[in-house]
């Protein structure tokens, strides 16, 4: 995550994510939320680890960011990582 | 159970040989580090050359953890050998404060290796990475002389820092004239970065002519990156403790 002087940028990488299925919602003046679908189920067991079970079809967290915001933000998935941008209040 | 045949290093490390390690060899380092770009590139080595491992580093310095493969405990920082390539890798992230002992270790181990070329694989955050297709290598040498064997596979870097071990291994393979060539690939900074080490991958290729496929390494990329995401994170935590971001200044002597 870093700023320029009108935004906050952020990168997440997401294995698995496909644009159409990311969703991004502004949560308040410092935080927005994720929420992406991977276009598969992944378990630990595909991954070849026995000792961990369990498996999970989506990515979703809440980030705060270090400067207020504004609602407007834009965003591009390139090569599997998901970049925001989010203008920054005044 | 680790069996060590010769034990070796009085600096806080021992490189344990459980097997005949040849003398002469190519050593290709892949320790965490940006994008995890060199232990992708050196596991990846490892599996297609199918090396055998033959030795390992122990530290009571290191954090106390055994990584299980097959069911069988094994230190983290292995060594892989074949007939003329050796491979360190470490899979786990190793703390800055105790690089400068391992890089010391691992320098006097391979002059009495007679190691004939020391090639470190890792990363170079660029902050611009997703609008790269086919990343960058970039190449820092422990003397002049050794550009005519990167064979155009990489570009010099003349100037700027390299922060962590591979700066410091090649400061002291430098003192010590053992070749040593370390190859910095364009990548994300903390997220594991495959395509990466594939250009990585082929500049190795170059360098010592070798055929190493990387349609593996891309075909399964998101794996990889899911898998790594663990690893990446301690990494990260360790490169932030010992100033990594650093490497993005530019040296302020000109002339």
């Amino acid at each position: 995550m870093f700023m320029t002087a009108n935004e906050v940028v952020l990168t997440i990488d997401l294995p698995f994510v496909t644009a159409k299925r990311i969703r991004l919602r502004y949560l308040s003046a410092d935080a927005i939320e994720i929420y992406a679908k991977t276009s598969k189920k992944i378990s630990f067991k595909d991954l070849g680890i026995k000792h961990r079970h369990g498996e999970f079809t989506c990515y979703h967290a809440r980030i705060r960011v270090p400067a207020p915001i504004k609602r407007k933000m834009t965003s591009k998935l390139k090569r599997g990582v998901l970049e925001v941008h989010i203008d920054r209040l005044g | 159970m680790i069996m060590s045949t010769r034990l070796s290093g009085d600096d806080g490390f021992r490189i344990l040989e459980t097997a005949e390690i040849p003398s002469d060899l190519v050593l290709i380092n892949g320790l965490p580090d940006v994008g995890l770009v060199g232990l992708l590139a050196a596991s990846h080595i490892v599996r297609t050359l199918k090396l055998e491992e033959v030795g390992a580093i122990a530290s009571d310095l290191l954090p106390p953890m055994i990584v299980l493969h097959g069911g069988v405990p094994k230190l983290p920082v292995r060594i892989f050998a074949g007939t003329s390539i050796a491979v360190l890798l470490s899979e786990t992230a190793i703390p800055g404060s105790l690089l400068r002992r391992l890089a010391d270790s691992l320098v006097d181990w391979s002059k009495r290796k007679k190691i004939q070329l020391m090639l470190s694989l890792g990363g170079m955050a660029v902050a611009n990475r997703q609008d790269i297709e086919v990343p960058k290598v970039f190449a820092a040498l422990s003397q002049k002389d050794l550009e005519k064997r990167l064979q155009g596979a990489a570009e010099i870097m003349e100037e700027g820092y390299i922060v962590g071990a591979y700066g410091l291994l090649l400061r002291k393979c430098a003192e010590e004239s053992i070749p040593a060539i370390t190859l910095l690939t364009q990548s994300y900074y903390n997220y594991p970065d495959p395509v990466a080490a594939a250009s990585s991958l082929n500049a190795v290729n170059k360098i010592l002519n070798l055929k190493i496929d990387v349609k593996e390494v891309l075909g399964k990329g998101e794996e990889i990156r899911l898998r790594s995401k663990d690893m990446m994170h301690r990494t990260h935590e360790e490169m932030q403790r010992m100033n990594k971001p650093h490497e993005y200044d530019l040296p302020p002597l000109y002339g």
